[in-house]
């Protein structure tokens, strides 16, 4: 019997074993990514490999300890690498003699027989249609009830009255969402949790900093590699928007692909062309933020990333034009906490400045 | 006269700067090119590049800075910038390749006027005549010339590949494709020229190492990023062969050995090629010039795609035992060091060579 795995990705594990499980396959959860994770894929990933291969094969390596024999994982068309992954996980697996098996689900506009046969063969259980549509239905709304639970906590974080309340309902409404398998079971905890967050008392009159996270999806959406950077930030006061969450990634990418973002559509003067990844939404997303009238910006990377490399040198053009201060941090396994922070503290107070001399400004004496 | 137009020595330049000289000169303007790489222009690109990018992109933009302070002394009127996106209507190039023009117009703030034009062969039938048209417009040449120019082109091109496949590196061949006529000639005397190279080699006691260098044309073939490692190869007395020798549908048949292609045009060439080389037994019809006693890779600090195309070499020549080397270089290389690693290098492979045969 297949004993199945997939990349580790936040909280959204526990949507991803529900649809495996349901397929027939046995699960092997993957571990939240630690030092040893990045270790195992640092030491066997190629050099310059960006950060999210390094942490994948980590997870597949420790995955594969515990028993696993299949992984399910994503493909790409191109240019960024994240397209290859899966092919080159295969390759340095095999040269390690673990013969594993991998389901990797390409793009549907591109491949759309693959996709069902990807589908297929994962259908161990053999569900009907509907049944497999029920399924995604209940995944993708536990999914979306994360990213709103995730939303509020990045809202709360600054204006909560007791510090750490919001990460300790968070914590307890995804734990007890992740418990059900109905629907009717997500919807009502979802709510409830929902609820719960926005019940946390606050201090209403709080106008905290207000700064945008852009950048390379596994990095912006994973907290282990990009040192919980929404969390050091929320301590610090500010209020988080990050660009990317997994419900409106995958409606941009795989509903409507073929549809221009907004976020690409406000880069093209200055990016005119998709280089992978996400270096075109970078720019878009800062261009939106800077129109909404958000305090700073800040770019994560993966070291190496070639569409962020563009970007990077696109984004001083950008920030001068729509007078919006933007931060870059490369991020790879040398990447120290302390080092991440000050910066991170240093571009805070640089913002709170800012804000104060232009309020002054404004204000006639 | 017509306009003077500037192109950058680096990147895509060892790969097709005779189809857009030949093309240009056809179209009545004059076409100037940056020279060689010097330490200069390296440090006038690092100057103004993202400390992130690689060599390569430092090095174009430097060609890019001393055109524009060609352009300052009016001595050109305008930078040639095409995005190179898509040629073979398979692969795409780099997406560093892709940024290139935004990269460069947000990079510098007096700029000459950039000849853009993208070219991208996947979307429409004769996707590159039309992007000629565009350039055509841009220098004001009458309609006419435009077929002409373009068919010129591409000879000049099918030729300078020609050349590659024997051996000539593409300077040499850019040097003997400028008189357009006179090509014949010139091909003649250099395969002369290799063919005594070849018994001078003959007579040689000890073994000749044949090597395949891979790499990226922008690296392999750019003697100051390179520290002139084409040449150091040959003064240890090694035969070196590269990526641009193979006829390209030989290398594609490799194809079947990938569990995915690469995206990337010169990356998938690099690494069918080194499978090409690497795998003997598999190739029959291989001629006994591609036979290789080891690998050089050659890569730039920090090149994404080079990151899948060493692991994929790295992998295969283990698994067939064959000798890599890897060479990492960027703007801070040292001639010595790498110097060391390739005379322990070509050593290990003549003692090899010695205790098999």
């Amino acid at each position: 019997m297949a004993v199945a795995t997939f990349p580790h990705m936040n909280e959204y594990s526990p949507a991803f074993r529900m649809i495996l499980e349901e397929l027939g396959h046995e699960v092997i959860m993957p571990l939240r990514p630690s030092k040893r994770t990045l270790t195992l894929g640092s030491s066997f990933g190629p050099e310059f490999a960006c950060i999210p291969l390094k942490i994948l094969l980590g997870t597949y390596l420790e995955a594969i300890e515990k028993g696993a024999n299949l992984i399910v994982t994503s493909g790409g068309v191109g240019p960024c690498r994240a397209g290859l992954y899966a092919s080159m996980h295969k390759e340095i697996l095999r040269s390690l003699g673990h013969d594993i098996d991998m389901v990797v689900f390409e793009p549907i506009r591109h491949k759309p027989l693959d996709l069902l046969k990807s589908v297929h063969r994962l259908n161990v259980a053999r569900l009907m249609p509907w049944q497999l549509f029920d399924l995604l239905y209940r995944a993708w709304q536990m999914i979306s009830y994360l990213d709103q639970l995730e939303h509020l906590l990045h809202w709360t974080r600054p204006r909560e009255l007791k510090p750490g309340t919001a990460d300790a309902i968070y914590r307890a409404g995804v734990d007890s969402l992740c418990k059900e398998r109905s629907l009717k079971g997500i919807t009502s905890r979802g709510r409830q949790a929902v609820a719960e967050m926005k019940a946390i008392p606050i201090d209403k009159d709080a106008d905290p900093l207000k700064i945008g996270i852009v950048g390379e999806i596994y990095v912006v959406i994973e907290p282990a590699a990009n040192l919980d950077i929404e969390r050091i930030l929320g301590e610090l006061g500010v209020e988080v928007h990050r660009s990317i969450f997994l419900t409106g990634w995958t409606k941009e990418n795989v509903v409507k692909e073929g549809h221009r973002v907004k976020a690409g559509m406000v880069a093209r003067p200055y990016l005119g062309e998709m280089v992978g990844g996400h270096g075109q939404e970078s720019i878009g997303h800062t261009i939106l933020y800077a129109r909404e009238g958000l305090d700073g910006v800040v770019q994560l990377a993966p070291f190496t990333c070639i569409p962020e490399i563009v970007a990077k040198s696109i984004l001083p053009a950008v920030s001068r034009d729509f007078d919006i201060p933007v931060i870059s941090f490369f991020l790879d396994e040398q990447t120290g906490e302390a080092g991440f922070r000050t910066r991170l503290e240093a571009f805070v107070d640089l913002l709170a400045r800012r804000r104060s001399r232009k309020r002054q400004e404004k204000q006639p004496a | 006269m017509g306009l003077r137009v500037g192109i950058p020595r680096a990147l895509w330049y060892y790969s097709y700067y005779p189809f857009w000289r030949t093309f240009f000169e056809s179209l009545g303007a004059k076409v100037v090119d940056s020279g060689p790489t010097s330490r200069d222009t390296l440090n006038m690109g690092v100057d103004e590049t993202v400390s992130e990018a690689c060599v390569p992109i430092k090095v174009f933009v430097g060609h890019v800075k001393s055109l524009i302070k060609r352009w300052e002394k009016r001595e050109i009127d305008a930078i040639f910038m095409p995005r190179y996106v898509n040629w073979s209507g398979r692969t795409v190039y780099c997406p560093k390749f892709l940024g290139l023009p935004d990269m460069i117009r947000y990079s510098f703030s007096d700029l000459p006027k950039l000849i853009e034009v993208r070219l991208d062969a996947r979307r429409r039938p004769l996707a590159l005549l039309r992007a000629c048209n565009t350039i055509r417009k841009e220098l004001g040449a009458p309609r006419r010339l435009l077929l002409g120019a373009y068919v010129k082109a591409l000879r000049t091109l099918h030729r300078h590949n020609e050349l590659l496949r024997q051996g000539v590196s593409p300077l040499d061949s850019i040097a003997s494709t400028a008189g357009g006529t006179s090509v014949n000639a010139t091909s003649g005397k250099v395969a002369g020229e290799t063919r005594e190279d070849r018994e001078a080699r003959d007579n040689r006691e000890t073994p000749v190492i044949r090597l395949a260098v891979l790499g990226y044309p922008y690296l392999i073939y750019d003697r100051y990023v390179n520290l002139g490692l084409l040449d150091k190869l040959k003064n240890l007395g090694v035969e070196v062969i590269t990526a641009e020798c193979v006829w390209p549908h030989l290398v594609q048949k490799e194809a079947s050995k990938f569990i995915k292609n690469l995206f990337w045009t010169y990356s998938d060439m690099v690494a069918k090629a080194g499978y090409y080389f690497l795998d003997l037994d598999a190739n029959e019809a291989k001629p006994e010039a591609h036979r290789i006693d080891g690998i050089i890779h050659i890569t730039a600090f920090g090149c994404g795609p080079d990151a899948m195309v060493d692991k994929l070499l790295e992998l295969k020549a283990r698994q067939l035992s064959k000798p890599f080397l890897p060479l990492t270089l960027d703007e801070h290389t040292g001639e010595a060091g790498a110097l060391t690693r390739l005379e322990a290098f070509v050593d290990m492979l003549k003692r090899r060579c010695m205790t098999a045969g």
